[in-house]
Parts: C-alpha cells; structure tokens; sequence
C-alpha cells in the first residue's frame, strides 16, 4: 500500500472513531479524533463536515462556518456542506444573531476575567437564554457560580453541558467538585444520613432539589370494565359536542353565507333597476330631443322651401318682362315676399336686392293698372272669383285703388256675398269719400 | 483544590462571525500525506 492510501486508511479509522463518538454524545472525543481523521487526510469531506456540525451542535458557530467553507472549497460538488451554509444564511439575520450571542460571550468573559463575576453572570444568562447549547458560556457559568458557592445552580448548567456533552472533561471535572461540595457529610442520625445521601445521589442526577420534582398525581389502575365504561361516555360526550356546537355552529355558518349571498343579488338588482331606470331617462331625454331636431329641420326645410319659392317668383317676374307679359309679372310681384330675398357676397357682383329695386319701381307705378284690366276682363267674362283674385293683387300693390276695391265688391255682390259686399262699400266710404266709388258705394248700400 | 480565577483565565474566548474569513486563511491545511510527500521528494532529491 502507497503512503497516500496509507494516510487515507488512518484518517478513514480516526473517522470512523470520530461518528462513534458523536453518536455516543462524546462530542470533545469525536472531535479529538475528527481533527486527526483530517490530519491524515485534509480532503475527508464527510470528517471536515461531522466537525463542523459538532462545533455547532456546542454552539461555536464560527468554528462550524470555518470547517464548512473549507470543506465547500476543497470539494465544491455534492457536499452537504453546503446545505449547511444555506440553512445558516436562509433565514434573514440568523448569523447576525448567532454573531451577537458569541460577542457577548466574549464580553462576559472579558468582564469574568477582570473580576466582575456578576456582571459577567447576567451577560452569561442572556446568552444562554438565546442558546442553550453554547458548552462554553454554560461552563463559564458554572465556574462563576461554584466560585461564590452556588453548588446547586452550577450543577444545573453542568448537567446540561453533560447533556450536550458527555465526554465534556472540564464539565466532568467541575461537576466532581460540585458533588463533592454537595454531598458534604454533615452529623446527623444515621437514618436521616442514608436518606440526605438517597436526595444527594437523586439532586446530582437530575440537577434538580427533590422539591423540584414533578409528581404525577390522581392516576389509577383500571379495570376492563371502566375502560369499556370511559370509551362508551367519551363516545357520548363526543356525539353530544357535535350536535351541540358544531351542528348549530355550521347551520349558523351556512344562514350567514345564504344570508350573505342573498344581500350580494340583492344589491345586484338594485345595481340593475337604478342602470334601467337611468337608461329609461336617457331614452325620453333623446327622443325628445329627436323631436326637437326634426321639428326644428321640418321648419328649416319649410323656410327654405319658402326663401326658394320667392326666388323662383323673381326670375318668374324677369322672365314675363323680357316676353313683356306684364300681366303676369305683376301677377307674381303681388305676391313676392320681398323680406325673403337676401344678397350672398359670394364674389359674383349679383345683387338680387337691386335687381328686385329696379323692377319694383314700374310695377308699383303700372303693374296694379295692368292687374285691374285683367280683373276687368274676368268681371266682364262673369267669373267673379278669378276676378277678385286680380282685384286682390293690385290692392297689394296699391292698397288705395279705389276703383279695384269697388269692383271686388261688385264682384262679391254678383256672387251673392252681400255681407263681404257691404262691407267692401262701408270701406270705400269711409276711406274715399269724395269720389266716384264712394258716391256708387252709399247708392249700393241704399244711403 | 481549584483556583478559580486561574481556571477563569483558561478560558478562552469564541471565534467571532465577523473572524471567520481571517480564520479560514490562516488555517494550516498541511496533512501528514503532504509532509509525507515533502519528505519523500527530500530524500530522492538528496540521493540523486
């Protein structure tokens, strides 16, 4: 066998030694022998990581870091180690808090070692309150407390270094001078002397004054009878305890999500009455408004209608001048608007207010005569109504024509209409006394 | 019997967390299969 395999099979054995150890809580042994296992081989990862894990166990966290970050380095692949890494720094401010309770073992030493025994108590207490398992500061404890005679208390913090460790020599060592301390022979009878040795023997295995003990009271040997009894009643009291809690307990849970679910439709239908109620206004509104609209274009359509038929009548007007019907023309003027002709300034140089200016000036001056001749003519022809439709027109043109007025009279009386005669006649009196029509008008009324 | 505060001097302090790095270089990775080797190379060299 080479030197190498050599070395391999020592550390292998030391190994080997070491997790005996380990499981059998010797954890100083199991480390004595792990640090060899590693002297003889620097690459046993399984010895580097068990080392490791034991400083933590004895609460050195550094020293347990130390190993693992080595161990990563020399086998960087399928090494536990890193698992441990990764649950130490998973949880935010684990190392932080694992970093405050090694510093503050290091004060309370520090203080311990300058003579301040109390002070360095108190700090040892808050450290092993937050780790029970630091071996050291419990040590410490232990010391302080065997130095001002607490023999009892310094058992207590020993026990539980022995718990952790039970191959811990400096533990085994203080913990023979407690019980050497305790278990001080003081002169009694010899009765009560076998029976302080019997408390001795009981306080130095458990760490505990027999007052501290716990004992179990109020237990009782059954018979199979009061068991099958205590099964039945407990069968009972269980049927009885579903049907008094949990059935009213569950029928009450399931009325409140009915309820709840019943209070959830209703405010939806509400939700829907008010969006139908609102969309029921926004209909009427519109169609009202649609109303409006068309009213307001039936009107626009009716003013243009009309604005376009006085401009037809215009070009009526021009075209009968140009032919020289003058009949007709002033047939049409009667009847043009002329408040519906209106200029565009569209660029063009047309004017219709002027065109309607030049031609108005004759047909005030001739067109009415022209339209009393043909109201003359239909008058003679015996049709009265066309005669009084041409009679109308010249009025329009000439609302003093005398002559025009008593002959739609004269036309409403061939008609057999004496009222609107009358009337006509009363008029022609009353506005043209002194003339001709007015003398005829009193000699139809029968003045 | 124990002298308490020489026992108390005996103790010795924790590594702290903010140390480990420091700890980790310094540490002494030599094992008897490397002072094995150093010596064998030695002893061939010293032959030769």
């Amino acid at each position: 066998m080479d030197t190498a395999g050599r070395c391999r099979r020592i550390s292998n054995s030391y190994y080997n030694l070491g997790l005996e150890m380990a499981r059998e809580r010797n954890l100083s042994g199991a480390v004595r022998n792990l640090k060899r296992s590693l002297q003889f081989n620097k690459n046993h990862t399984d010895a580097r990581n068990l080392l490791g894990l034991i400083y933590f166990e004895m609460g050195e966290v550094s020293d347990a870091l130390v190993q693992w970050v080595i161990s990563m380095n020399l086998q960087p692949e399928e090494n536990r180690a890193d698992i441990y890494l990764d649950e130490i720094q998973r949880k935010k401010g684990r190392l932080e808090t694992y970093g405050q309770i090694i510093g503050r073992y290091n004060q309370a030493l520090y203080s311990a070692q300058e003579g301040n025994s109390d002070l360095s108590l108190l700090q040892l207490n808050r450290v092993v309150k937050e780790n029970p398992d630091y071996v050291r500061a419990q040590l410490l404890i232990a010391l302080l407390l065997m130095q001002s005679g607490k023999y009892r208390e310094a058992g207590r913090s020993l026990s539980r270094v022995l718990h952790i460790d039970r191959g811990n020599e400096k533990a085994l060592w203080y913990m023979s001078i407690v019980r050497e301390n305790i278990a001080r022979p003081v002169k009694k009878s010899a009765k009560d002397e076998k029976q302080q040795t019997v408390q001795t023997v009981n306080q130095e295995y458990t760490g505990r004054a027999p007052e501290e003990d716990i004992t179990m009271v109020g237990y009782h040997e059954n018979t199979g009878w009061q068991t099958i009894l205590n099964i039945g009643m407990g069968l009972l009291i269980g049927a009885a305890a579903v049907f008094f809690l949990y059935v009213p307990a569950k029928n009450a849970q399931l009325s409140a999500a009915h309820n709840a679910d019943l209070v959830s439709v209703e405010n939806r239908l509400n939700d829907v009455n008010n969006q139908n109620e609102t969309l029921t206004a926004t209909n009427t509104d519109l169609t009202t408004k649609i109303g409006d609209l068309t009213n307001q274009l039936n009107t626009i359509q009716e003013a243009d209608t009309y604005k376009l038929s006085q401009y037809q009548k215009l070009i009526g007007i021009l075209d009968d001048y140009r032919n020289e019907n003058y009949s007709n023309a002033a047939d049409l003027f009667a009847s043009i608007d002329v408040s519906q002709l209106t200029d565009v300034d569209d660029g063009s140089g047309v004017s219709v207010s002027q065109i309607y200016t030049s031609i108005s000036g004759k047909m005030n001056e001739e067109g009415y005569i022209s339209l009393g001749k043909q109201g003359d003519a239909s008058y003679e022809a015996a049709d009265y109504k066309t005669a009084i439709a041409y009679y109308d027109k010249a009025l329009a043109i000439k609302p003093d024509y005398e002559d025009a007025m008593f002959k739609k009279a004269m036309s409403y009386k061939q008609m057999g209409d004496i009222q609107n005669a009358n009337n006509l006649f009363g008029e022609i009196i009353l506005k043209f006394p002194d003339t001709e029509q007015a003398a005829q008008a009193k000699k139809e009324r029968g003045y | 019997m124990i002298n308490y505060d020489e026992e108390i001097r005996r103790f010795k302090s924790s590594l702290e967390v903010s140390a480990v790095e420091d700890e980790i270089v310094k540490s002494d990775l030599t094992d008897m299969q490397d002072i094995m080797m150093e010596m064998i190379r030695k002893q061939a060299k010293e032959q030769r």
